[in-house]
């Protein structure tokens, strides 16, 4: 396992960050699985393709917009689609319409692009570095990622643990009746809330389309990876979350460093996820018989 | 002409098996299974193997067909639908690369299947076995909709609401023969359509694959008529309407998803088809009484 190797995984997982952290929010918010999250990003970053490269809109107007527009979509879509799910705690049926929402949004992403992909030209961000140590060339949008994984993660832990709005948060996620019945705005805090991870979202989808282009379905794969990790550790935790994604992200890139099991590289989340869900079960099951 | 129409049955023939057996697990007996792909790809990989002589890799293929029905069948009743649910996507997930990795299995260019009994690309005797494989998965859907044993899946179906349903009846078991039907539909569609095309690869155990199919599930129910027309409805639409009108299919076949996506976002609250079938019952009701 080399220097390279390590570096090279881990700056490719900085590109999750944004979007793991949304996820994390919007399911330890919601109680169920939001694949659909990651969508509403995916939509942005087409919608800022739209603005800078057909429209000429100056590239930070445009991600501006696109924040904007993909926090809008989200809450709209948790108001008239989730909400009901939430408040009756229905995880199965709000996986299910988070699943067909992700179809629908890339159906249509991929009928408008006739399932082409897209390059980000005047949204890219200029100059790189090389650094001899790790035998790799960064890129401004790639210290952008590194920097948002080292801020992000400890800054959302601090809000969440430490001042009132994140304690309105985790008293809305952990029981919304009974937040409502203290006085709690519920409906402002799921509105924030939802804003917040639809605008993280687009800046992540972004980030990622900078580093790996645009398609319709490029944030599959890594949708399926967040929610693998954030099954195995926890929603309530995004700092946590963040580490395994880093941690997974150099799992990847030590895999893909040897020929014969490259592919096997993408199923490293998926066991991580099997396996947590059978550990999961079985410490269930061992309180359970204690109890009795 | 002729011929292009019947490539379309025979694939979208096979594709509509695959529904009909994930109907049975999912609609059926109520568990939320989104992998039948992987029992396709399997048994596809299977009769490639068996092709190439390789008789370790089909007794391997049918060692890990069992593990993998045991393992669906009993994590179902224990798991959180939602997490059982990503749970068949992973397994789906982990089966892909490892196809996709495996030298054995031709890794991402995946392994030759075609039979010199049954020649690849001949539409004709294809079309007949993906008909009496479609009608036989349809049939079991009516016999389990007639019989003792689908009284029993309905019970079953509800062991998860109600725990007292289990002391009368065997759900374990019935779980089991449930995805072992399943599975063995499945497995066939997988082998006929393995060997049509001639060749096996990775990309049929995708999880956009399974999702793609999960949509006509979810919409078809658990009527054999229904599943029927709308599952060979939802796979042949794309391709029939492109050789009919000279539409681009793929933009068709990207219509077609928004448009059950949509169906599905709709439904699923409580499902609107059901509570419109009970609104009208109501009010033929009320009509009568007076």
């Amino acid at each position: 396992m080399s220097l390279e190797t390590v570096a090279g995984g881990l700056i490719g997982a900085a590109y999750l960050v944004p979007l793991s952290i949304a996820f994390s929010i919007a399911a330890s918010h919601g109680k169920y699985l939001p694949l659909w999250i990651p969508y509403t990003g995916l939509l942005g970053a087409y919608l800022a393709y739209a603005m800078s490269e057909t429209r000429g809109v100056p590239a930070m107007w445009a991600l501006i917009v696109a924040a904007i527009l993909s926090a809008a979509f989200a809450i709209v879509a948790n108001y008239a689609l989730f909400r009901g799910h939430i408040n009756r705690g229905e995880p199965y049926a709000a996986l299910l319409r988070a699943v067909a929402i992700t179809v629908f949004i890339e159906a249509a992403l991929g009928w408008a692009t006739h399932g082409y992909a897209l390059s980000y030209r005047h949204m890219k961000l200029g100059g790189s570095t090389y650094i001899p140590k790790i035998g790799d060339t960064l890129t401004s949008a790639d210290l952008l990622a590194i920097l948002s994984a080292i801020i992000l993660a400890p800054a959302l832990a601090l809000l969440l643990r430490w001042t009132w709005a994140g304690l309105a948060f985790r008293s809305v996620a952990s029981n919304r009746n009974l937040a409502r019945e203290y006085g709690l705005p519920v409906l402002w805090i799921d509105t924030m809330a939802l804003a917040f991870c639809g605008s993280l979202s687009a800046v992540g989808a972004i980030m990622f389309g900078m580093k790996y282009d645009l398609s319709p379905q490029m944030l599959a794969e890594p949708t399926m990876k967040v929610a693998a990790i954030v099954v195995a550790l926890g929603a309530e935790w995004p700092e946590r979350v963040t580490a395994g994604i880093l941690m997974i992200g150099i799992l990847e890139a030590v895999t893909q460093s040897s020929p014969s099991f490259a592919p096997f590289a993408s199923a490293i989340g998926y066991v991580l996820l099997i396996l947590a869900l059978i550990m999961r079960y079985a410490v269930s099951l061992r309180l359970r018989r204690l109890q009795t | 002409m002729n011929r292009v129409l019947a490539d379309i049955a025979v694939t979208s023939m096979l594709d509509a098996c695959l529904v009909a057996a994930q109907a049975l697990v999912l609609n059926s007996l109520g568990i939320p299974f989104a992998a039948i792909t992987a029992f396709s790809g399997i048994g596809a990989y299977a009769v490639a193997l068996a092709l190439g002589g390789s008789w370790i890799g089909l007794a391997f293929a049918a060692l890990l067909t069992a593990v993998t029905l045991a393992g669906f069948s009993f994590l179902a009743p224990l798991l959180p639908q939602d997490r059982y649910l990503l749970l068949t996507l992973a397994v789906l997930g982990v089966l892909l690369a490892t196809a996709g990795s495996a030298a054995g299995l031709g890794g991402q260019l995946g392994l030759k299947s075609a039979s010199t009994l049954l020649p690849p690309q001949e539409p004709l005797p294809f079309a007949v076995a993906a008909v009496l494989l479609f009608s036989m998965s349809l049939l079991a859907h009516a016999l389990i909709g007639r019989s003792e044993f689908g009284l029993a899946v309905s019970v079953a179906r509800n062991s998860r609401l109600d725990i007292t349903a289990k002391s009368f009846i065997p759900v374990k078991r019935i779980t089991l023969v449930c995805f072992v039907i399943a599975a063995s539909i499945a497995m066939l569609a997988g082998v006929l359509r393995a060997t049509y095309s001639g060749r096996v690869d990775p990309n049929q155990l995708r999880i956009r694959t399974a999702i793609v199919i999960l949509m006509p599930t979810l919409a078809a129910g658990s009527s054999p008529l229904r599943i029927g027309i709308l599952s060979v409805v939802f796979f042949a639409f794309p391709d029939c309407f492109a050789v009919l009108f000279g539409y681009d299919a793929t933009s068709l076949a990207y219509i077609r998803e928004m448009a059950w996506s949509a169906l599905i976002i709709a439904m699923v609250p409580g499902n609107v088809i059901a509570r419109l079938r009970t609104r009208i019952k109501v009010q033929m009701a009320a009509q009568t009484r007076y």
